[in-house]
């Protein structure tokens, strides 16, 4: 599989991403750098091999679901660039 | 005692402990070496008030007895990492401004150590770049020098590699995904650890590729670093995947004795096109744990460029699942950037870049045949332009040809030293 310069367009517009013209064949030409290593991954033979995800022995921690620290509503707006009687406010997005 | 920057952490450890020397005076001689450097880029916010405040405090505290060994210690914090009220933008436009309202475990555990702060640390924008020139606040710059030219200092963590090798701060925090700890250490002559994933919590740090990235040290010495470490590991509960495991004594591991050890030495490792220099290197290495009783085995190490394509792969696949931001539209900034940003490490790998393979299987023991591997953490020196896309070049050069860091610092290149004096 390879991707043109119209399928890197194509993909550009879908992320709402703006390439221009000019700059496609480039992006194109990484796709299919990466699509390349993929290929090359494919060529292992990975029969009998176990697979393995880490190397520390353990099972992901669980928590009770419960509220552990609350109230902070002051702290996380304190970075937003425009906050409104205890929320974020951003533009309008829908009309 | 003068040139108090220049001291290792255990030796400041130990004056500081026999009351030769305070931490603000160790603090004072740091920050008077980062004003006289600025032209190195390394520091990109300074935080001298905090630093002499938590001087003032750790004084305190060593008096009294009780100090850990971090205690009083200046060290650098990596701008990936979220300190509290201090700007953390990961050397992005993007995150201006931002002053958490949290610190980020690994530099809340260095801060309850009684480790002194002295200020944010360059690094490539959101960590996703070999060479600390996709900065916002400009390059990082490498001490080190052969001739009159600027050498990068290496990346992500450049700023921290940079601030250590010119004696700014006695330590500095990295962070590591794909090698911005070993790489920048390598290319300063310092020594930088990437832990087992697991060992030091993410929380509080921006992430890049949340299942490969890990916090780690970079030192002047190896001692230093096994100190270090074990300041910043511990499980955290608000990283669900940091090790519950008990935090050993790094430092009292450090025997110096390897003998009866078998070391791997993947065959693929050479490079096509490595030059003298680097091969002169390596075989030092390999003399220098033959001497001390190490065990050489040759490893034929199945399809490298494969383990080349997989590292490519995952890290931009994760980091194009990470891209999350609000002006994507402009290219200056944004999306477009990072996406370009990231094909850079895939050039870097087509171009023979020794791999680097992925933590795990370093640590759980390659093929079950060895412990540890001779692995050179650069193919470049100062003679080679790279040039990295979009018209920019850089220089690497490589000044330590380094063995596996918890044995010895091997073959580090005699150059000239940059007169970092303002």
């Amino acid at each position: 599989m390879s991707i043109d310069k119209d399928t890197a367009r194509k993909v550009a517009h879908l992320a709402r991403i703006r390439v221009e013209e000019d700059a496609l064949p480039a992006l194109a030409e990484e796709f299919n750098n990466i699509l390349g290593f993929i290929e090359q991954l494919n060529e292992v033979n990975v029969d009998g091999i176990e697979p393995m995800t880490s190397v520390t022995p353990m099972r992901l921690k669980r928590r009770a679901d419960v509220v552990t620290e609350g109230d902070q509503a002051d702290k996380i707006l304190k970075n937003a660039p425009d906050a409104r009687e205890g929320f974020f406010a951003v533009p309008k997005v829908v009309e | 005692m003068s040139d108090l920057n220049k001291l290792t952490i255990a030796e400041a450890r130990d004056a500081l402990k026999k009351g030769d020397v305070t931490s603000v005076e160790l603090t004072q001689a740091c920050l008077t070496a980062i004003d006289g450097a600025d032209a190195l880029g390394a520091f990109v916010h300074k935080t001298p008030e905090i630093a002499l405040e938590r001087a003032a405090t750790a004084d305190e505290r060593i008096k009294s007895g009780d100090a850990p060994a971090m205690c009083g210690i200046p060290v650098g914090i990596k701008d990936l990492f979220c300190t509290k009220g201090v700007a953390s933008q990961a050397a992005s436009n993007i995150l201006e401004g931002f002053k958490p309202e949290y610190e980020s475990t690994v530099s809340g555990k260095l801060a309850d150590a009684g480790a002194v702060m002295l200020g944010k640390l360059n690094m490539d924008e959101f960590a996703m770049g070999s060479s600390n020139e996709t900065s916002a606040y400009g390059n990082a710059v490498n001490p080190w020098k052969v001739d009159d030219r600027n050498l990068t200092p290496g990346g992500s963590s450049g700023g921290s590699a940079s601030a250590v090798a010119a004696d700014l701060c006695l330590a500095a925090t990295g962070t590591d995904t794909g090698g911005s700890i070993r790489q920048p250490a390598a290319l300063t002559g310092t020594v930088g650890i990437k832990p087992t994933y697991g060992r030091c919590s993410r929380w509080g740090i921006i992430a890049f590729a949340s299942s490969l990235d890990q916090a780690g040290p970079m030192t002047k010495t190896v001692r230093d670093a096994a100190i270090m470490l074990e300041a910043m590991s511990g499980h955290d509960e608000k990283d669900s995947t940091s090790a519950d495991l008990a935090v050993p004594n790094f430092e009292a591991m450090l025997t110096g004795d390897i003998r009866g050890k078998v070391i791997g030495i993947p065959r693929e490792y050479r490079v096509d096109g490595m030059s003298d220099e680097i091969e002169a290197l390596w075989q030092t290495g390999r003399k220098m744990l033959e001497a001390v009783g190490g065990l050489l085995r040759r490893l034929l190490q199945p399809r490298p460029p494969c383990a080349r394509a997989d590292q490519a792969r995952l890290r931009r696949g994760v980091r194009a699942r990470s891209g999350c931001d609000p002006d994507a539209s402009d290219p200056r900034r944004g999306l477009w950037s990072w996406v370009h940003g990231g094909c850079r490490p895939g050039r870097d790998v087509s171009s023979g870049r020794v791999h680097r393979d992925r933590e795990p299987r370093r640590s759980a023991g390659y093929l079950g045949a060895c412990r540890a591997r001779q692995a050179g953490t650069a193919a470049r020196t100062a003679t080679h332009r790279q040039t990295l896309g979009r018209g920019r070049s850089a220089e690497y050069r490589l000044c330590a040809g380094t063995g596996r860091g918890f044995c010895f610092q091997a073959g580090k290149m005699v150059v000239e030293r940059r007169d970092v004096s303002p």
